[in-house]
């Protein structure tokens, strides 16, 4: 009988559960309605008090935000839902409406009180205000100087969310102090570490002066994290070009990591400069079949390099046994402006490899021209048509 | 001799009981689990925890074809239809004797082009390779002998040029965020090495540029069933394993693997009829025995609409593939089970597959067979055998129901009240006629199953209704 009991039991909470996303089902189909009534309830009160603003703008009965407002923002903001309609709500305004820049400006306090009760909640609640800030502050301009100290702090916290949605709040209050110092903290992080994809795209989200930027995350970065460093480099590369110096020091010191290194190599294939071929032309002529990474992204990065040298470096590289380098190497060859006809010249009869290669990478040119010339119409349009 | 027998159906009662504990336990804990974590998910989905648009990984998306002429076109179009950046598609086109490639190249202006293949895992010659770079992004096809589904996805490995691959059935639709969110766990974990999507029913789906615009209930109750039977499995039992890296079957109709990874284990096995377990177990085993620090995970959020068998004839001939897939990857790598090394994966994952995968025809048949000796010699108590079997049925229909209404904390799936009527009614039917049909099929898979080596699964395809 004891195994029926099990059954009865485990079938009981199935049962509460059928009933529970029966009712979770009813509630989400009431949830729009339920948007619309908070809205309806903070438009009613915001209105109320943009008109005081609105007087106190135009000399008539100056008033300002009542205090009172302000408690009752604060009680309903502090619930997620009314921070989910508030959102909602602030993307229906004018951003450039002078009352209404007003406003935010002055319900700044309830921010900041915020972000001490967020902080303390669940960690999806805590990354959904990191997330609030972040869009509202690049939209409507608020200034929000005192709380960034507070955002901060969410770095802390376990949840991935919440560290990429305070980074991105944080780059979007464009202080570079602050920001350095949160690359600082995610990279004393010893369990969860951001993918320096995640860290780069939310640093080209930066809105303030990026040299600034650049010039004080340089000053830091033996502080940061491997995973950090390589992130930060990989946005200086997207960024600016001015920064051939230090990138030049990372790439000639064979006790950096190499994904540092590959970051700096891809930084002058993006910013060629002259001082650094010489280092690039070694690593694309190096024989040595454990540094293939540094001479198949040394042949692409040399594209941009002109000379004879160089020319005779790729053409030496088209010879490799790995099959990285010598694609790599027939695409530089490419933009140097060689003919593969000509180049099958020089290679003719000396390596099958090498012959294989340019001849595909001449039959992808080829096909590229062939759909140009085709005038095909916007590939976006095709697509949409045929699906 | 009686006394024997009644030692016997005692054993045997006592082992039905813990076995049946043991299922209903299971089949518990990942609804519950899977129930909660597709709660959790939406809310999340809902307060932007999520990773946004701008991070591409990326991915080459690997189309295995073989006389697929019905199907490629709008499957190749679909996947031009994707919300992503940096993909690119390759169809190999594994010896097809139908108008597979023709029908690619008419569609998609291909050209013939010699290209360099670097064979990095075994596979096949090709015969012809044809590109184009007139679309969205470059389209690839290579034609080849003839050498299984392994073969034809080693060779897309081979020509696949970027880190990521994800894989997908020449018959299957991607929904339009599902590459998206496919590649977001690589983006949150770089221990990530394997990524197993959502596969669902798309028979009664209506697909527009690649979103759903009108999900119901198949009309033919065969295809009901296995919608069910999907949710079970898809919206259940893979949340579960998944909390404990322990998800050993990665859908060989949608996952993404990190290329490298799956090279350095050797790629997919040509041997094996159920390629995409064996994949995902051989990963497991990689990845321990080098030591290398890796997750596998599931995401229920990344879609691939498939079309599931209509015809009886093409479910059992279906299911036998994939009992016999399944008898192998567990036969290749038996020295998981039971061992410390493997940790989740041996004790819970691979001993459940076993158990209750691979041995359940078996054990069920058995348990017919001694059922009916109890009876020939009268111990059994005929009232309470038919209480179990009610109590049994209307538990394992509560849980498929369970599984079924827990859609609603998907964001695309929506409940409709002539869908609910049919999920109630057919949950039983499944659990009392479909379920026993199918422990036969997969009872006599095994039956002279070396002569189906290198062979592909023929059912009657149809095209999806793509807008």
């Amino acid at each position: 009988m004891g195994a029926e009991v099990l059954l009865y039991g485990y079938g009981l909470v199935c049962i509460s559960m059928l009933v529970f996303n029966l009712l979770y089902s009813l509630h989400l189909r009431a949830g729009q309605r339920r948007m619309m009534r908070r809205m309806a309830v903070l438009r009613r009160r915001v209105e109320a008090q943009l008109r005081g603003i609105q007087n106190d703008l135009t000399g008539q009965n100056a008033q300002s935000i009542q205090v009172k407002h302000l408690t009752w923002l604060r009680r309903r903001l502090s619930r997620v839902s009314y921070l989910l309609a508030f959102d909602r709500f602030l993307d229906e305004q004018d951003g450039q409406d002078r009352a209404f820049q007003t406003y935010i400006r002055q319900i700044q306090p309830v921010f900041l009180y915020l972000a001490t009760v967020y902080w303390k909640r669940e960690d999806t609640q805590a990354a959904y205000f990191c997330h609030f800030l972040a869009r509202h502050r690049l939209q409507r301009h608020m200034e929000m100087d005192q709380i960034q100290q507070a955002v901060l702090s969410y770095l802390k916290k376990d949840s991935l969310y919440c560290k990429v949605n305070a980074l991105k709040a944080l780059c979007s209050f464009a202080n570079p102090e602050i920001l350095t110092q949160s690359l600082l903290e995610l990279g004393r992080e010893a369990n969860v570490q951001l993918h320096p994809k995640v860290v780069t795209e939310a640093l080209l989200t930066y809105t303030g002066d990026a040299e600034a930027l650049i010039r004080r995350i340089l000053g830091q970065l033996d502080h940061f994290s491997l995973q950090i460093q390589r992130a930060v480099l990989d946005y200086i590369r997207f960024r600016s070009g001015a920064y051939g110096q230090p990138m030049a020091e990372i790439l000639r010191d064979p006790g950096r990591d190499k994904e540092l290194r590959f970051a700096a190599i891809r930084y002058f294939g993006r910013y060629p400069d002259p001082s650094v071929e010489e280092i690039l032309l070694r690593f694309v002529t190096d024989k040595d079949p454990l540094r293939w990474e540094y001479a198949a992204i040394s042949a692409s990065a040399l594209a941009r390099y002109p000379g004879q040298e160089v020319v005779d470096a790729l053409i030496q590289a088209m010879y490799s046994p790995n099959w990285y380098i010598r694609y790599n190497a027939s695409s530089s060859l490419e933009a140097h402006g060689l003919s593969y006809e000509a180049l099958f010249q020089i290679l003719s009869g000396e390596d099958r490899y090498a012959r294989e290669m340019l001849n595909y990478r001449l039959e992808t040119r080829r096909l590229e021209e062939r759909a140009a010339a085709a005038q095909a119409p916007p590939r976006q349009e095709r697509v949409g048509a045929a699906v | 001799m009686r006394d024997f027998i009644q030692f016997f159906l005692l054993c045997v009662e006592c082992f039905f009981i813990l076995y049946m504990v043991g299922y209903s336990s299971f089949l518990f804990l990942s609804v519950t689990v899977g129930s909660s974590e597709l709660y959790a998910a939406r809310r999340r989905n809902q307060l932007k925890n999520e990773l946004g648009n701008d991070y591409y990984v990326p991915v080459s998306i690997l189309v295995p074809a073989h006389n697929e002429e019905v199907t490629i076109e709008s499957t190749v179009k679909s996947l031009l239809a994707l919300d992503y950046k940096l993909y690119e598609i390759v169809v190999v086109d594994d010896g097809s004797t139908d108008n597979t490639a023709q029908v690619l190249k008419d569609a998609f202006h291909m050209w013939r082009i010699d290209r360099p293949i670097q064979r990095r895992v075994p596979c096949q010659a090709e015969e012809e390779v044809y590109e184009t770079r007139a679309w969205k992004v470059p389209i690839t096809l290579v034609r080849k002998k003839k050498g299984g589904k392994a073969d034809a996805l080693n060779m897309g490995i081979n020509v696949a040029n970027y880190p990521y691959f994800l894989c997908i059935d020449a018959d299957s639709v991607l929904q339009h965020d599902s590459l998206e969110k496919i590649a977001r766990p690589v983006l949150e974990d770089p221990t990530v090495v394997a990524v197993g999507g959502s596969v669902r029913p798309c028979n009664g789906a209506e697909i527009a540029n690649g979103r759903v615009v009108r999900y119901r209930m198949p009309r033919k109750l065969l295809a009901c069933m296995q919608v069910l039977e999907y949710d079970r499995s898809f919206l259940a039992s893979r949340i579960l394993f998944d909390r404990f890296n322990g998800n050993i079957i990665i859908s060989g109709a949608f996952g993404l693997f990190l290329k490298s990874v799956v090279i350095a284990a050797g790629g997919y096995d040509k041997d094996t009829m159920g390629e995409d377990m064996e994949l995902a177990v051989k990963l497991h085993v990689y990845c321990r025995e080098s030591q290398r620090p890796y997750r596998i995970r599931y995401v229920t959020d990344a879609i691939c609409w498939t079309q599931v068998p209509e015809r009886l004839r093409d479910l059992c001939r279906q299911r036998k593939r994939w009992h016999i897939g399944l008898f192998q990857s567990m036969m290749k790598h038996r020295n998981i089970l039971a061992n410390p090394k493997y940790g989740a994966v041996s004790f819970i994952s691979y001993f459940y597959f076993l158990f209750y995968e691979l041995f359940s025809p078996y054990i069920e048949v058995f348990g017919v067979l001694t059922t009916l000796l109890a009876f020939a010699v009268e111990l059994i108590n005929v009232p309470f055998m038919i209480l179990f079997f009610g109590i049994y049925v209307v538990y394992a229909a509560i849980l498929s129901l369970t599984a079924f209404f827990a859609r609603v904390h998907t964001v695309d799936l929506k409940l409709y009240l002539s869908d609910i009527l049919k999920a109630v009614g057919l949950c039983v039917i499944e659990v009392t006629f479909l379920r026993f049909v199918m422990a036969w099929v997969r009872m006599t898979a095994l039956i002279g199953y070396r002569k189906k080596k290198h062979t592909w699964g023929k059912i009657e395809r149809q095209k999806i209704q793509i807008k």
